[in-house]
This record gives structure tokens, sequence and C-alpha cells, in this order.
């Protein structure tokens, strides 16, 4: 076993000082994609993932196809503007799990595998290891969120029957909402689970607020100081109105520039608390 | 290869490095310490470790060696004193002097559902740009070749040691320091790991270690610092530490007899005598095996049956230990 260089590479090392660490607190291409990888190799995360986004929204059309060809007089075209609707709806409800698990996947999982420290004494930047983390994490959720989109839209055309098909402008307002949602809960959980450093308890905590605490709350009058602060309450205040009156509104009335302002909270705080916290904590 | 600074390539050309002016030392701390609250963990150390050396820190568990690496890596601020790495202060000039530098502390960690070659890609992403290139190589040197395609989590404990230098290796590194790297490891592994040592000093690098196997540092390092709660009670080359006088046992027929032959020796500071036979001790920096073959020449042309001759060789474990329990004396 011995360890030689060509002189080339030899001469390129040498230039950029043997593995000096990229500067400053831009994480690079090579980062991100390193952290993508991460996430991406996860077969249980992923499996979850395509299983409860693109698996759930095949599963229910097939059914929803196979119901109406079994009894056509009972059940309708699989289809149509309604079956959209619904199930942008509930894409945004799954979507939102997804989100936190990959956000949370990617908050702490060099923490808990025991390399954060690994990382730092590399002398790398922890401002750019923590950054490499967001777009990574979009890289893996967006594009599964869009395929899932995507198939209810062909879907919903495609086997519209008699029924009015969704038009172009509400696919494309109804899928920007439904990515938004999840980009929104990402940021959330990539923040807390950087700062607690645990994907287990920020699943659930996070799980808990959206799947639990924002439904009592979005069905109770009352506490509108308490409602309009969950994220969940103020992205169903941007649900495209061609959607109809699918699922709890919440019963808030809220401005656009309000909408903007707590949307950019929720994205902002916690990615900068997360950030705070990686670079302070103890490796 | 590194020569203390500079590099030498592999057909011998001499590549210098700028800022290399560290004078022969490749980590150098003065007055070094660090206090959690009330407890010091690490009380005024100052410590010269030269290039091109295998460096042991010696020490029981607790006795402030990682904490001590720690503060050298910048993972820990000191509370007092200062720290170089490779010339450049730490924790001020952290990353340029990280750059240079191969580290384990504790026991190494990766992400166990990825392979090994996918753990030093992403190691290599946070390194510079032409560190994916080595990846083969390390893998290579450190024998992992042909089980780098499997995933961390079917590793054994000594491949992920192996692993975790081929981890430091990756930018080349003038300077490496391993917490504990034998920890666990079998005695295969461990001949294992001290021959990559070795190796690693060979080229030109310094390595620094912690350990508490009193036997592996000594077979391994070429001087030594013992770090007793948390200070630095003896360092230097290892002949220096372990300096101590050499003792001859004797088990004889006669043991006045002998007692007169061996007081006949030039370097005799002391003979003890028993019923058995007699214990010579030599003075400091004698050449006991020397002394060993006059002895018995002398007892045989003195007609003493020697029924055994046996040269107490000192070790690091006796000086370590003559050196702690005289500190656990006078607390």
């Amino acid at each position: 076993m011995s360890t030689t260089l060509t002189a080339d590479r030899y001469t390129a090392a040498t230039a950029s000082s043997n593995g000096r660490p990229d500067g400053g607190w831009f994480p690079g291409s090579r980062l991100i994609q390193a952290e993508v990888l991460k996430l991406r190799r996860r077969r249980g995360l992923m499996a979850a993932a395509l299983l409860l986004a693109p698996g759930v929204v095949i599963a229910v059309f097939v059914i929803r196809a196979i119901l109406h060809l079994a009894e056509p007089a009972h059940y309708g075209p699989a289809g149509g503007i309604d079956a959209f609707a619904n199930m942008s709806f509930a894409l945004s409800e799954l979507g939102a799990i997804v989100a936190i698990m990959i956000g949370a996947s990617a908050g702490s999982s060099d923490l808990s595998a025991g390399v954060f420290r690994s990382l730092v004494v590399t002398g790398r930047s922890r401002w750019a290891l923590y950054t490499a983390r967001i777009p990574a994490g979009l890289a893996v959720l967006v594009p599964i969120i869009a395929v899932a989109f995507a198939l209810i839209s062909v879907a919903s055309v495609a086997l519209a029957g008699n029924n009015p098909a969704p038009s172009i402008g509400l696919m494309f307002w109804s899928g920007l909402w439904v990515e938004l949602g999840t980009v929104v809960l990402f940021a959330i959980a990539l923040g807390v689970a950087s700062v607690i450093g645990t994907r287990s308890t920020t699943v659930g905590v996070l799980l808990a607020i959206q799947l639990v605490l924002t439904p009592i709350f979005m069905r109770t009058s009352g506490f509108d100081d308490i409602r309009q602060l969950l994220p969940g309450i103020v992205l169903r205040q941007l649900q495209p109105a061609g959607l109809g009156q699918v699922g709890p509104q919440g019963g808030l009335t809220m401005t656009v520039p309000s909408i903007a302002v707590l949307i950019g909270f929720w994205v902002c705080v916690p990615l900068v608390v997360g950030a705070l916290r990686t670079a302070r904590r103890d490796a | 290869m590194w020569v203390c600074g500079r590099r030498l390539s592999v057909d011998g050309m001499q590549i210098t490095h700028a800022n290399q002016d560290h004078h022969g030392s490749a980590v150098q701390t003065v007055g070094l310490t660090k206090r959690f609250g009330e407890r010091t963990a690490v009380e005024d150390v100052s410590l010269d470790v030269p290039c091109g050396t295998a460096y042991g820190f010696l020490g029981h568990n607790g006795a402030g060696k990682t904490t001590l690496i720690r503060m050298l890596l910048g993972l820990t601020r000191a509370s007092s004193g200062s720290a170089t790495v490779l010339g450049l202060p730490v924790p001020d000039q952290r990353a340029r002097a990280l750059a240079r530098v191969g580290a384990i502390v504790e026991e190494p960690s990766f992400y166990a559902h990825l392979t090994g070659y996918e753990n030093l890609k992403i190691a290599a992403a946070i390194r510079g740009p032409q560190t994916r290139y080595r990846i083969e190589s390390v893998l290579d040197r450190v024998g992992l070749d042909k089980r780098a395609r499997d995933r961390v989590g079917t590793y054994s404990l000594g491949m992920r040691q192996r692993l975790g230098v081929a981890r430091c290796l990756l930018s080349d590194p003038e300077l490496l320091i391993l917490d504990e790297p034998m920890n666990g490891l079998d005695p295969a592994g461990m001949l294992e790991f001290r021959s990559m040592i070795k190796s690693f000093v060979d080229e030109g690098r310094t390595v620094v270690l912690s350990s508490h196997l009193l036997d592996e540092v000594e077979k391994t390092c070429d001087a030594v610092a013992i770090v007793d709660n948390g200070r630095v009670v003896s360092q230097g080359s290892m002949s220096s530490v372990i300096s101590r006088a050499p003792v001859l046992r004797v088990d004889c027929s006669d043991p006045q007899g002998a007692s007169a032959v061996a007081w006949s020796l030039p370097v005799v500071s002391d003979v003890d005598s028993s019923a058995d036979g007699i214990v010579v001790h030599l003075r400091r920096g004698a050449d006991g095996r020397l002394m060993a073959g006059e002895l018995n020449r002398r007892l045989v042309e003195t007609d003493v049956d020697v029924f055994g001759l046996e040269l107490s060789r000192p070790t690091l474990e006796d000086r370590f230990l003559e050196i702690t329990s005289t500190i656990d004396a006078n607390r």
C-alpha cells in the first residue's frame, strides 16, 4: 500500500494549499452535492417521502378510476376540478409531513451521526456547513412535491370525463401554493432540528403542531392572535380561490402584506436561529 | 513527502510552502489552561512538539489529554495561554492551520448509511477542490480499497479507525492529531496502526497521538508528554523520559561473593543481597547489556555458580507509575 500522486495531481494539490477548505460562509456546489447525497441515500426517508406524496396520489386516482369503471352510475369520473381541489389540499398536508421529515433530517444528521466534530476540525466555516443544508434539502424536497402535483394535474385533466377540468392558471397557482407550504415547513424543521439536534423530537413536535394543534385552532373561534401565528393557518390564507372551500379555512381574513411578513418570519427566524446554534455549538 | 514544512515531490524535487517558518515545531503551547467552572481540566501546559516525530500524550482517563487536543484544534477555547499549530496561532488562524492538519478526536464517526467511499467524498467536498482525487489512494493506503463500497454500518471498529485515518489523510496533512486511535483494537490491529504511524513519520509528517496504552506509546512514539490531572509532569524524548538506571538480577550460589564481584564493576551504584542472589543497581546511563556480560564473566571466573541473570530494562510504564505515584504521594 503506498500513496502516490501523479506529478500533475501533485502540483494541483499543492496549488490548492493541500486541501485548504474553500473559504467563507458560501458552501459551494460540492458541499451542497454532498448534503444531497446524505439525504438521498437515506432509503427509509426517501421511501416515506415518495410513498406519502406521489404514492398516495397514484393510489387515490387509481382507486377512483377503478370505482368509476366498476360502477359509473354510483362513482363519477376520477378526475375533474373537484378531485383536483381535494387532492391539492391533501398534498398540501402530506407535503408538509414530507417537508418536516426532510428538514429534520437535513438539520440533525451531522449531529446524530456524531460527524459534526469531524466536519468542524477541517477548519471549514460552520456557516458554510449549515447553509449547504438549505439548497440541498430543497433539491430533494421540491422535485418530489412537484412530481406529485404534476400527477394530480395530469390525472385531474385526463380522467375528468364529463366533469369540468382545472384550468392551467389554477393548476399553476395551486402548484405554487403547495410548494410554498412545503418550503416553509422545511425551513422551520431545518432550523428546529439544528437547534435541538435530534430528528425524532423535531418531527414529533412539528407534526403535533401541524396535524393536531393547527386543525384545532382552525375549527375554533377566538384566539385570533394565536391562530394567525400558526404557519399552517397563515398558508391557508394563500389557498387559490379556484380550489373552493376545501378543508377548514381558519376563519381568518388577513391582508397580503401581513401574510408575507408572517411567512418571511417563519422562513427566516428558524433558519437564523439554527445557524447561530450551529456556529456556537460545542463540537 | 514532508520535511518539516517543506514538501518534497515523489521524484525528489523540492517544493517550498509559504509560511513554513515554525522553527521546527509542529505544535507549541505556552501556559495553556482550560477551566470548566471550578474544575481545571488543563493547567499551565507548555509543550513543544518537534516536526517529523511521533509524539505521545500519555495519561490516565480524565487526565486532560482530549481537552488539550480539543484546544489545539479550536474545538474549545482556552481559558488562558496560547497555542500555535504549524506556526499559526489557534484559534485566531484556525482555518489556515487546520487545512494542513488531519485529526481524529475520540472515536471517528461516520454516516452509517453511506459507504466508506461516500463518507470520504463528503469529507473531500469540505476540503479543497483537488482533495477528491486522493480518495482512492488513501483508501488503498489504509487497506480499505476492497471494502470502500460497503456501508460503514457494516464495518468493524478497526475498519472505522482506518477509515478515520483515511479521512485525515485526504488533505495530505503535515500534522496528524489522533486521540486514542488504538482503543478497542486487537493486537493485530494495533500492530498495523503502529506501522502506519511509523510510515507517516518516515514521510516527514508529524503525528501527535494521545493514549493511555503505555506499551503502545513506548513502541510507537519518539517523544512523549506525560499528563496527570491536567498538568504535563514530564516531557521529552522517549529515552530522556524513561531514563532510569538499569538493574541486574542474579540468582547465584554465593550471594556474598557475588556482591563483592559486583562492587568491582565500574558503574555500580548499589548492590542488594538476599538468600538467593543479588540485585545490582547500575548508574544512570550505564550500558546494561555490557555490564550483564561483564558481571557474568567475572562471576564465572570466581567460581560463583550463576543460575539466572536478568537485565531489567526501564519501561515507560515504570516511569509513568513512578511519576504519578510520586505526585499522588505528595498531594
